[in-house]
């Protein structure tokens, strides 16, 4: 059986995407003894986001890593997880993902769309970046033109900070950033580095203020012709890559500030105190936002996860 | 039936034509909004591009008329010329079909998407995929009506004004 | 399903069936052939082909070179350029050559260049007493250097099907190859007129010829500058710079009232025609496309070619023959459409920049418009001067090889197409 897996980083080792998705191959041929076939391919050679979610309803792709954007705009519930400030850490974003709050968004998310979840990893966390000043509050947003991605969500969080919004498509975001179309964006370490957005930003701002999801999914269809044997590979080598995965972006969180500041960036560091005024800003709004679009159902869920984590 | 072609290459001049000026003027505009009053909108971009793939689809129609769409015609040069006529009926039956069966995937591809929402202004994804089948079905007509001159290669020279006229 | 694809493709495009469909009919026949893929993919494909905010600069290009034939500035950049060469040796063959340069850097495309300014100085030249069929291939060649020099379709579409590399980055990595483009064929052009005794206008333009055809070329002339200037100055993008673009011609077709409202529909109409032939092919191939990369093709051909050698320049060399000769059979933009996935990966893992390995790819299938069998501009200039296209290739040797040396010279000295844009801060 021919697995064709889609992701979206280079082909590169040092991409987690990419090692977590030949961890998946070795790992899952092996265990098959090769009666699967596990064929990658990297950097959107298959397509962009949505057309890869489309892809695993037609069938024409059976597995991919895919971030949140895409999938809200299959499965609106997952736009939840946009709620800016929510996490502590990884190890509490981690725990409430991997618990009851993830696996009912998972199922809910299978029985709608036909489209099998089974877990996601985080992209690291995602910071602030601009080439004008310092920014360690909502204060200093003033005036600032910050690159979104094109939904309005992430105009909403950007505005409710004091910024003004301007939509940048991903790939046009190097060449906005460089001719200063926009002051700053804001993304992961990951992105950061493997982007080259650094060699035109100066300040990164470690407010991490939302998870980057990257969802591991599968076509429904495809692993519901798997055997028993093949089905249990399959899951056990996600978990698998899943671990590598996290393990890399961890390490570039944890090591943000060296990593950055090698790159010849200013790192700003936000403590608690000015985070809770970022959370203050920005949260209330962006949740009033999320409400509408896709009620009040799976935002309290996902607070009540949060606090059932916290009362631990 | 002629007044019938005169006007349905009329009106689909004038939606290729509307199409683009509506994307011109919301990308313009969009860049004297960030510049003159520092605001721009996340769905001009969308929008934009899906005016645009409709306007794209829609013309093709147009584009067979003008002998627009090119090909490599050394086979039909060569062949007498009842043998290349044939051919080039063998061509538009075979074009009817490529289109003919887009048309259909293409409705069927606006009822799976449907369910989807667009990123940026969460409308229903199968709205911008109408531009494939409308564009298929734009075409088909248009290729009803001009078979018989495609065949004779009598091409139309389309709104042109006469570049020929400028002078040094 | 592989040799369904391939051969469909051939065989149609043998027979004649328009290009944007053999890819197309190669595409959805080896769909249902195979049977095991879900035939919305190919919808999909297509519409997703062409779903990207960066490609809309191709419609804004078309628009403002539409606009600015339409208000009179092609002819005054015409008259600038005969002013100011037009009295040397081989004079208007410098003329067409100068202002296919200038007529460059607003319009994307060679094809309006050749039924545009070409075409004109075609006329001129050969009621001048040139060899028609020498006027039509220097009006041909001539024609290349629209989408080398900045703003180019061809570079928009090379940098959205590949990661890393900006809009921006490759317009400007086109300047310097279009100037060398330009001066040697400006070279090979002096040759022939010594050889065949072609000679320049009786006199030099007088100051006030200068002056007044200076001034009626300058909103043409500034263009260029707005293009590029507010793309380096970050006012906006290149996409947008098309709209702006767009916006200056109309603005300045209201002021001088070069316009009346047909004239003004018409250039709309026409912009919008001459997109959805472009964007059909682009829809088209990328199905096509879609299907090489899913049936591994490219990976491949990557493992065939690194066999051979894993030099930087012999693979470079070799991917540069390779498209060259794509080049003879399959028309530029298909051929750009289907190679870059192709063969970047290829490049980029031999450490070839992306700049440079853009600009090879664009000037080598640039120059496959002007050889037969399949070379667009070719035929234009051969319909619109009523030549032979056996007798016009003929006359196009000399200034193929003068192109052909400055694509050496993009293979070989990578700073030819990196240095600009590496100066103006992008780098890989
Ligand atoms: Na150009
Ligand atoms: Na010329």
């Amino acid at each position: 059986k021919e697995l064709k897996y889609a992701h979206f980083q280079a082909a590169d080792l040092s991409s987690p995407k990419h090692a977590a998705a030949l961890a998946f191959e070795a790992c899952v041929e092996g265990k098959t003894s090769g009666s699967i076939d596990v064929q990658i391919f990297p950097a959107s050679q298959l397509g962009g986001g949505s057309e890869i979610m489309e892809g695993l309803q037609l069938g024409t792709v059976q597995m991919a890593a895919i971030h949140d954007g895409p999938i809200s705009a299959v499965y609106k519930p997952f736009s939840v997880l946009a709620m800016p400030y929510l996490f502590d850490d990884q190890a509490m974003a981690w725990s409430v993902m991997d618990g009851e709050f993830g696996d009912a968004l998972a199922d809910d998310m299978l029985a709608k769309t036909g489209i099998r979840n089974f877990g996601v990893a985080d992209n690291g966390v995602r910071n602030f970046t601009n080439n004008v000043k310092p920014v360690a509050e909502p204060a200093d947003m003033e005036g600032l033109k910050m690159r979104v991605m094109t939904a309005p969500v992430w105009i909403t969080l950007v505005e409710s900070l004091g910024a003004s919004a301007t939509p940048v498509p991903w790939p046009e975001l190097p060449g906005a950033l460089q001719q200063g179309v926009v002051d700053g964006q804001e993304n992961g370490v990951t992105n950061i580095v493997n982007a080259s957005l650094y060699q035109h930003q100066k300040y990164v701002s470690l407010d991490g203020h939302v998870f980057s999801w990257h969802a591991y999914l599968m076509s429904d269809m495809f692993y519901a012709s798997l055997t028993g044997d093949e089905q249990a590979a399959v899951s056990q080598c996600v978990e698998i890559s899943k671990t590598i995965h996290r393990g890399m972006t961890a390490a570039q969180d944890a090591n943000a500030t060296a990593i950055l500041s090698d790159l010849g960036m200013e790192v700003v560091p936000v403590s608690p105190e000015q985070k809770a005024m970022f959370r203050a800003a920005a949260q209330p709004a962006v949740r009033e936002y999320i409400v509408g679009e896709i009620g009040e159902d799976w935002p309290n869920r996902l607070d009540a996860a949060v606090e059932a984590y916290k009362a631990q | 039936m002629h007044l019938l072609e005169t006007w349905i290459v009329r009106l689909n001049r004038a939606l290729v034509a509307f199409a683009l000026a509506a994307v011109f003027l919301i990308v313009f505009a969009n860049v004297v909004g960030r510049y003159g009053f520092g605001s721009s909108f996340a769905w001009v971009e969308e929008v934009a591009r899906h005016l645009m793939i409709l306007g794209a689809f829609c013309g093709a129609g147009l584009a067979l008329r003008e002998g627009r769409l090119v090909a490599i015609t050394t086979v039909p040069d060569l062949l007498p010329d009842t043998l290349a006529t044939t051919l080039r009926w063998g061509i538009v039956i075979v074009m009817f079909a490529f289109m003919a069966t887009m048309l259909w995937l293409g409705i069927r591809f606006v009822e799976f998407g449907w369910n989807k929402e667009t990123m940026s202004t969460g409308i229903s994804r199968g709205i911008p995929y109408l531009a494939i089948p409308i564009g298929c079905a734009l075409f088909l007509i248009q290729l009803l009506f001009f078979a018989k001159r495609f065949v004779a290669q009598e091409f139309e020279a389309g709104l042109d004004p006469e570049i020929e006229k400028l002078e040094v | 399903m592989a040799k369904t694809l391939i051969i469909l493709f051939f065989a149609t495009l043998f027979l004649s069936v328009p290009v944007a469909f053999t890819m197309g009919i190669a595409g959805l026949s080896a769909i249902f052939i195979n049977g095991g893929l879900n035939p919305l993919v190919a919808t999909q494909r297509m519409f997703a082909g062409i779903d990207s905010f960066p490609l809309m600069a191709v419609p804004f290009f078309i628009l403002a070179s539409e606009l600015m034939t339409a208000c009179g500035l092609t002819n005054a950049l015409l008259r600038f350029a005969n002013a100011l060469v037009g009295h040397v040796r081989g004079g208007l063959g410098h003329v067409n050559i100068l202002v296919s340069m200038l007529f460059a850097g607003i319009s994307g495309s060679a094809l309006a260049d050749a039924a545009g300014p070409s075409a004109i100085v075609m006329r001129m030249m050969r009621e001048a007493g040139y060899e028609k069929n020498y006027a039509g291939a220097l009006s041909a060649a001539t024609a290349t250097i629209g989408p080398i020099i900045p703003p180019s379709i061809l570079a928009v579409i090379f940098a959205i099907s590949t990661n890393g590399v900006t809009v921006a980055g490759l317009f400007l990595a086109g300047i310097v190859p279009g100037v060398l483009l330009g001066v040697s064929l400006a070279i090979a052009n002096h040759f022939v007129s010594t050889r065949n005794g072609y000679r320049g206008r009786e006199h030099r333009a007088s100051a006030s010829e200068l002056r007044s055809a200076t001034f009626s070329a300058v909103p043409a002339l500034i263009m260029p500058g707005i293009i590029l200037g507010g793309i380096l100055f970050g006012v906006f993008t290149p996409t947008e710079a098309g709209a702006v673009a767009s916006a200056y011609a109309l603005f300045l077709g209201f002021i001088l009232r070069a316009f009346t409202a047909r004239t003004l529909y018409a250039a709309f109409v026409r912009a919008a025609v001459v997109t959805s032939s472009v964007f059909l092919i682009v829809a088209m191939a990328s199905i096509f496309a879609w299907l090489l990369t899913y049936l591994q093709i490219p990976q491949e051909l990557a493992k065939l070619i690194t066999e051979i050698t894993d030099s930087r320049l012999g693979i470079l060399f070799i991917l540069a023959a390779f498209a060259l000769i794509c080049g003879f059979f399959i028309d530029t933009l298909p051929a750009l459409i289907i190679l870059t996935p192709i063969l970047g990966p290829i490049a980029y893992s031999a450490g070839i920049d992306p700049l440079q390995f853009g600009m090879m790819l664009v000037l080598n299938l640039t120059i496959g418009m002007i050889t037969p069998p399949v070379g667009p501009v070719l035929f234009v200039i051969a319909t619109v001067g009523q030549l032979k296209i056996e007798a016009l290739s003929k006359a196009v040797l000399p200034l193929l090889l003068a192109e052909l040396i400055v694509l050496l010279l993009v293979i070989l000295v990578p700073g030819v197409s990196t240095f600009v844009p590496n100066f103006f801060g992008f780098a890989n």
